[in-house]
């Protein structure tokens, strides 16, 4: 099945190189989990990461057990804070 | 050591300049910068003294490690008794000024009375003058700065002065330093125009001495290092603090057209990737980044506007690249009015640094001014003919300039949003807190955001505390009170060092505390630190209840307490401020007026 994620700030660097910009086209096995993306994206598993699922928050220990779903949009972006 | 343990007290009014050695006692219970500018403070002024009066006192404040070899130690704090908000105001800044001043020989420079007619400060380490300010009253930051350095024919002096806007009374005019550095919120620059003083131009070649310099050194190498292996903080280097506008606004706290949306439909006009992209015309908008004093992150941002732009393509006195896009100007000039237009945006931050005013402030009142035309309450008539719509990026422009220049409708823009919205007959739209407005943050989706706000001493702040993480977890009021207490009190400790609130990602209070123990004497251990923090934070809170202010004013617009967030993460939420509030009063060991208990105030030597 096919997602889109979108990785903010400089995380888009973990992004495979057919990126266009901050986003790519991803084909991943059924049912794959975000914590399961982002760890074959080579995310450092030790970070902190602000993670959506089509508009919707997906705290840490729902990471690994949220099954996506073809089409679906997911969003890493680094920790949110003041500036 | 760290503290050159002298003070600078100039009354205007009589124009007398004397050097007193600092109170050393205070200064081991508040250490410096915002703590020590608050106890001085406390005891020169009363705080329900008029803002505006030449009883109010204004202070500039270095820390014990400003102008040190750590990194970040440019700061320095304005902390005066604030005309927007009738509440200590506290606002800091980097730059190269406080450095400067700490190395003309002080930690403080104290500013009381009134000057008979507009002057401006000279401090060249031992010599202090009191100097009419002759035709420089009634110029910009910029010519203020570049015209003193002439005058004393020294390129390195280092300058803090206020625009037109400071001088005639807009209610959040900053005082600004090296041509873009802001001590921005609260209006302190108001405080400085009130007493007719355009500038602070100092000189400083006496250095800082710090007590055990092997160690200091050993941890400043260790702290570079923490900063330099941070990921967040390479971001900030790479991408500025605008970084964060994509995240929020996938996060969907990201105020838009006065806080009655969360998400941004244009957000990626304005982002850092637009800031980077190179147009088909050859036009980039950034050109690079900036340090203050010191800063090993350099999270500034320089930019130019595309010289084509309608807003300055017969003005080339604009065509130079100066201050960027910031996060809160990119949510001020963008999001919160609607405007997508980076070039626009790039122009209005350039026109507060040379005119002196908050844009936060500025963006939120104007936002407020346009869902009042949009709802019929004001028109053309009221706003100079010009058109006030959310997205017209010709009335950002022009509504920024009038407002700097005091011109027109921009008079009214310049009493603030709440002044105003009371002015129509709707309180209402004003969003902010205790007469400041908001940053770009939504308190729907980010909980303990608002709390922060309803609690921040100086009104809606968000650079008092920092619950990110917790707000990111978990989008209810639960689990909030506490770390917003903590982080509160962190903070204060931290801006009572001289260092900058963006080492925050990389450095705790303990590698703090370790390097103000090294640079003073004193036993400085990370609890001690904290709870010199919690100490500042108590005594601005009993500044304000002293000068009026209750735990009714501890509150958040009916807006985010009634209005459902309509998209976003936290779509159907409001504020849970009700279920916070109390926790907090508690966790601070406050009685449920807001008030600190005895035994609170005893604890901490109150
Ligand atoms: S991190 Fe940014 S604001 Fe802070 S001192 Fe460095 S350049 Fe200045």
């Amino acid at each position: 099945m096919k997602i889109t994620v979108k990785a903010g700030g400089l995380l888009y660097e973990y992004l495979p190189p057919e990126r266009t910009a901050n986003r790519a086209t991803l084909e991943v096995a059924e049912a794959a989990t975000p914590a399961q993306i982002m760890r074959d994206l080579g995310f450092p598993a030790d970070a902190s990461y602000l993670v959506i699922v089509n508009g919707e928050l997906v705290p840490a220990e729902q990471r690994a057990k949220l099954q996506l779903a073809d089409g679906d949009q997911l969003s890493i972006n680094p920790p949110l804070k003041g500036g | 050591m760290g503290w050159q343990k002298q003070i600078l007290r100039v009354d205007l009014t009589n124009g007398s300049v004397h050097k007193e050695p600092l109170n050393m006692d205070w200064a081991q219970q508040y250490l410096g910068e915002r703590g020590l500018a608050t106890k001085y403070l406390w005891e020169l002024m009363d705080p329900e003294t008029d803002p505006m009066s030449p009883d109010n006192v204004l202070i500039f404040a270095t820390g014990p490690l400003t102008g040190t070899m750590a990194s970040t130690s440019g700061r320095y704090a304005v902390v005066t008794k604030g005309p927007l908000t009738g509440a200590i105001a506290c606002s800091n800044s980097g730059g190269k000024f406080g450095a400067e001043l700490k190395y003309a020989g002080y930690d403080l420079l104290i500013l009381q009375g009134k000057a008979p007619q507009p002057s401006y400060l000279y401090i060249a380490d031992d010599d202090v003058q009191i100097i009419p300010a002759g035709d420089l009253w009634g110029a910009t930051v910029w010519r203020t700065e570049e015209t003193l350095k002439k005058i004393h024919h020294d390129p390195q002096i280092k300058v803090a002065s206020i625009g037109v806007a400071g001088e005639k009374g807009v209610m959040y005019a900053c005082v600004i330093n090296d041509l873009h550095r802001a001590a921005g919120r609260s209006g302190v620059g108001t405080v400085m125009g009130s007493k007719n003083l355009k500038a602070v131009a100092a000189r400083g070649t006496k250095g800082v001495r710090v007590e055990d310099p092997q160690r200091f050194m050993e941890l400043v190498k260790e702290t570079h290092q923490l900063l330099k292996e941070n990921a967040g903080v390479r971001e900030m280097t790479e991408l500025g603090t605008n970084a964060m506008i994509d995240a929020m606004q996938d996060f969907g706290g990201l105020p838009t057209r006065n806080f009655q949306e969360v998400q941004f439909e244009g957000t990626e006009k304005i982002d850092p990737a637009a800031m980077m992209e190179t147009r088909p015309n050859g036009h980039r908008n950034l050109v690079t980044n900036k340090a203050c004093f010191g800063c090993t992150i350099a999270c500034g941002r320089i930019a130019h506007i595309d010289k084509e732009h309608f807003t300055i393509v017969n003005r080339k006195e604009y065509w130079h690249a100066s201050g960027g896009l910031e996060y809160e100007t990119a949510y001020a000039f963008g999001p919160v009015v609607g405007v997508d237009d980076i070039d626009a945006l790039t122009f209005a931050s350039f026109l507060m640094n040379e005119h002196g005013m908050d844009p936060i402030s500025f963006g939120v009142t104007l936002a407020a001014a346009m869902e009042l035309y949009e709802t019929g309450v004001i028109s053309k008539q009221d706003t100079d003919g010009v058109e006030l719509n959310f997205g017209n990026a010709e009335a950002l422009t022009v509504m920024a300039e009038k407002t700097g220049k005091f011109e027109g409708f921009g008079q009214v823009l310049g009493l603030g949003s709440k002044r105003m919205c009371e002015k129509y007959g709707h309180p209402e739209l004003f969003m902010g807190v205790k007469g400041q407005e908001f940053a770009g943050y939504d308190s729907r989706a980010l909980q303990g955001m608002g709390l922060g706000y309803a609690t921040s001493n100086r009104g809606a702040c968000h650079l008092k505390h920092d619950t990110f993480a917790e707000d990111m977890e978990d989008q209810t009021g639960k689990g909030k009170a506490l770390p917003c207490k903590e982080t509160q009190d962190a903070t204060a400790a931290l801006d009572s060092t001289g260092i900058c609130l963006f080492t925050a990602g990389a450095w705790g209070s303990d590698n703090l505390a370790r390097q103000v123990d090294a640079a003073c004497e004193g036993d400085w251990s990370t609890e001690r630190f904290v709870e010199t923090g919690e100490r500042v934070w108590t005594l601005e809170r009993m500044f304000n209840l002293k000068a009026g202010f209750t735990a009714k004013d501890d509150t958040l617009p009916e807006r985010m307490l009634n209005t459902p967030a309509r998209s976003g993460t936290a779509k159907g939420k409001i504020s849970e401020l009700d279920k916070m509030l109390p926790e907090y009063y508690t966790v601070r060991g406050w009685n449920q007026d807001g008030e600190p208990t005895e035994q609170t105030l005893h604890r901490l030597g109150l």
